[in-house]
């Protein structure tokens, strides 16, 4: 029966016709999830077709207890954290200056997402030349046209560049999503309490710091949560540039889950490791949820 | 009436019955006849392939003249469709292919995976199924055979079959006045440190090296072999105590990399075509690499050193690694039945083995001559190495004897049969990085290597 007021039969009716397809996104979202956490804690070795017992906490303790996980997690949280923080900042300095009116900046601000729009393996395997140690084009800036160095550097083969080296790839290929939110977030952001902060004598910083940043809490917690999540799934850079060496220097989580299942052909391993890095994203979104509380905005001017 | 009813009546009957006694007569004819006379022949088998992306064009080729031979010796149409993945994404493509049982009849299988996709149940031991693949064993390289046999059992034929070689710039040695290429390991420390301080190379050796990288334990494993001496036991053990040949090896490299400087420490980042092309522009005096490379850094059109790069035997014993990618047939081929297997097997045939393309009743190695004429792709068949046409081709960039010659000394590296082989892989090439890197001593990274063999060796049982 429809009311004339249209709220509750109409929200009914609403949800109904949502319901098919919600429902079909999210079995497709979570089925996969679930079968890979039964998966865990299942010896599924493909060298032993049709034996797949519950073994518990198995293949969690034999990851743990592996050559590989030590560097894996060590890596993974140090890797994310970098790409969290440069990404973050990186982004939130060049949406700002994007945000001032100046000539070209519309130019800008697509150019800005060329990085984002490029597959990730196609920009790893151009990062893998431009890393070259010996024909790389970075090498050649780096020697012969702004002379930092006298000789031709290992960005992927040397332990202590390694990690950099993968980082920066992944920070530039994040930057152009954050910049984008961020602007986004700005223009929210009413004029007028910048106005009025400007006639009680606040200064840039002061706007920035009392108005911006707060004003920008969700954005800045979509972003924290979304970066978190790459930099721990992050696979390409690590699988194209360095194979997780040298020696294990970017040794990753996702480059082991990728090579239990696929080398090593324990899909079991492979599933308890995936689940491992979900349990760290859910800690890092735990507690961004608790540092960055955010409120429900009001109506405009309040 | 009545009496013209009765007689249609006991007409009906008679015919009735006589209909019905034609009728199971003819269906027990036609039971005997379908238990007795051949199955029909198909109209049409369909073979699917898989393979990484190399030459696909060629293996096309292949593909197309097998569809015609076929219905012109079996009069049966065959249809073979190829789906090819790039070379780093193939194994796991094959797994998901597997795992999905997407139809796949045929597919390239490397060394490194054929114990565990064997146990896996995907491949099989072909001879079990068509017998007349044994009629190939003698023409085989003997380290071919035994890289593709498993539990006795011939498992495919050769696609690319090749050998770790040991390759130097003869103009840098005529340049340091060094006569002969080194005849010990000890010696090629010597002959890098004259090169070294004659300024002609500041780090006059490099390996592909990088993690992951295809050859990097072939390369490592044929330093090791070269010394006549084994890595692992017959009771699959590693091999690492005092006087071993993994124990020399590490310390060689150690040395070289660390208390000499003669080995590029890049190679733990470099793959085999940059060690390739680090050759060609002149950047390293040797090489150690599947032999396959050195028609291209000998290639007058894009290398520095054309000519220059030339074969010795691996130092001391001679011995090297030599290692295998076949054709093999799936699980899935044999249990589609007798129609799918004679397909698959007539396109592994074609692209491993013998075929009489032409009709003349004469068979030849018509794809592997192909891939060595035009890719310079080395081939696991003996009677090819004197095949005029490769030799011709071969002769502009190789001393093709010489070839020959270290192909003799090849051994097929056991190791790889084992279940925990890839498993081990990873950690194996961190501890030879680490090595490299001054992060840990000798006896430290054996340590290491042997503690993670065995706990992968237990955990296999």
């Amino acid at each position: 029966m429809s009311d004339s007021s249209g709220t509750p039969s109409d929200s009914r009716f609403g949800l109904l016709s949502i319901l098919p397809t919600v429902g079909f996104l999210t079995v497709l979202s979570t089925a996969p999830l679930l079968y890979a956490f039964a998966l865990s804690f299942q010896k599924y070795k493909l060298t032993s077709p049709g034996q797949h017992p519950f073994i518990f906490l198995d293949n969690y303790a034999k990851v743990v207890d592996s050559y590989h996980f030590e560097a894996a997690i060590t890596n993974t949280l140090v890797f994310t954290v970098g790409a969290v923080v440069f990404v973050f900042v990186i982004s939130l300095i060049f949406s700002l200056a994007l945000n001032e009116r100046f000539r070209g900046c519309g130019w800008l601000r697509i150019l800005i997402l060329i990085p984002w729009a490029i597959p990730e393996m196609a920009s790893a395997l151009v990062w893998r030349w431009i890393y070259d140690s010996h024909f790389g084009v970075l090498n050649a800036l780096l020697v012969y046209v702004i002379p930092v160095f006298d000789s031709y550097q290992s960005w992927l083969g040397n332990p202590v560049y390694a990690m950099p080296a993968i980082l920066v790839p992944q920070i530039w290929k994040e930057i152009p999503l954050c910049v984008l939110l961020f602007l986004t977030g700005y223009s929210t952001i009413p004029q007028s309490l910048y106005e009025a902060a400007k006639i009680d004598g606040a200064n840039a910083f002061a706007r920035f710091r009392r108005i911006t940043i707060p004003m920008l809490k969700p954005i800045i917690q979509i972003i924290l949560v979304y970066e978190t999540i790459m930099g721990i799934a992050s696979f390409a850079y690590v699988y194209i540039l360095t194979g997780g060496g040298p020696g294990d220097a970017t040794t990753t989580l996702s480059w082991y889950t990728y090579m239990a299942s696929f080398s090593f052909a324990d899909f079991g391993q492979g599933a308890a490791i995936a689940v491992i890095m979900s349990i760290i994203s859910l800690i890092f979104i735990a507690l961004y949820f608790r540092l960055i509380p955010t409120r429900r905005f009001g109506a405009v001017g309040v | 009436m009545t009496e013209q009813k009765e007689i249609s009546r006991r007409s009906y009957l008679k015919y009735a019955g006589a209909a019905v006694g034609v009728a199971v007569v003819a269906a027990a004819g036609y039971g005997i006849y379908q238990m007795t006379a051949p199955p029909p022949k198909p109209s049409k088998v369909v073979v699917d392939m898989t393979m990484w992306a190399y030459d696909v064009p060629l293996v096309r080729g292949s593909a197309d003249i097998i569809q015609d031979v076929y219905k012109r010796d079996k009069g049966i149409d065959l249809e073979v469709n190829i789906t090819d993945v790039p070379y780093d994404a193939y194994k796991s493509s094959v797994v998901s292919r597997m795992q999905a049982n997407t139809k796949t009849d045929v597919l390239y299988v490397e060394d490194n995976w054929m114990s565990i996709w064997d146990k896996a149940g995907w491949i099989v031991p072909i001879e079990d199924y068509k017998p007349e693949i044994r009629d190939y064993i003698p023409e085989l390289v003997p380290a071919v055979r035994e890289a593709m046999t498993l539990h006795g059992k011939l498992y495919g034929l050769p696609y690319y079959c090749d050998n770790i070689i040991f390759m130097y710039n003869k103009a840098h040695y005529d340049r340091t006045g060094i006569d002969e290429p080194p005849k010990t390991w000890d010696e090629l420390t010597q002959h890098c440190v004259q090169l070294k301080q004659k300024g002609v190379s500041d780090r006059p050796l490099g390996f592909a090296w990088k993690r992951g990288e295809w050859t990097f334990e072939d390369v490592l494993f044929s330093i090791v072999y070269s010394r006549g001496k084994k890595p692992i036991d017959d009771e699959g053990n590693l091999l690492v105590g005092s006087g071993s040949g993994l124990r020399d090896t590490f310390q060689w490299i150690a040395d070289a990399a660390l208390k000499y400087a003669i080995l590029d420490p890049k190679s733990v980042e470099l793959v085999c075509e940059n060690v390739q092309d680090a050759c060609k522009a002149e950047q390293y005096s040797y090489s150690i690499l599947p032999s396959y490379f050195i028609a291209a850094i000998n290639d007058p059109a894009t290398s520095k050193v054309a000519g220059q790069m030339k074969i010795a035997m691996m130092p001391e014993q001679a011995n090297t690694v030599g290692f295998m990618r076949m054709d093999s047939m799936s699980m899935m081929a044999v249990k589609a039945g007798k129609d799918q297997i004679d397909g698959a097997y007539a396109l592994i045939e074609m692209l491993g083995g013998k075929v009489d393309v032409d009709g003349d009743g004469k068979k030849e190695y018509y794809t592997a001559k192909q891939w060595a004429i035009k890719d310079a792709l080395p081939f696991g068949i003996q009677p090819l190495f004197q095949d005029p046409e490769i030799i011709s081709a071969w002769s502009k960039w190789v001393d093709v004897e010489a070839l020959g010659q270290q192909a003799a000394k090849s051994v097929f590296f056991e190791a790889k049969k084992y279940l925990w082989w890839e498993d081990w892989r990873p950690a194996f090439e961190t501890e030879v990085h680490k090595l490299i890197a001054g992060q840990v001593s000798v006896d430290q990274a054996l340590t290491n290597v042997e503690a993670e063999w065995n706990k992968l060796k237990a955990e296999a049982g």
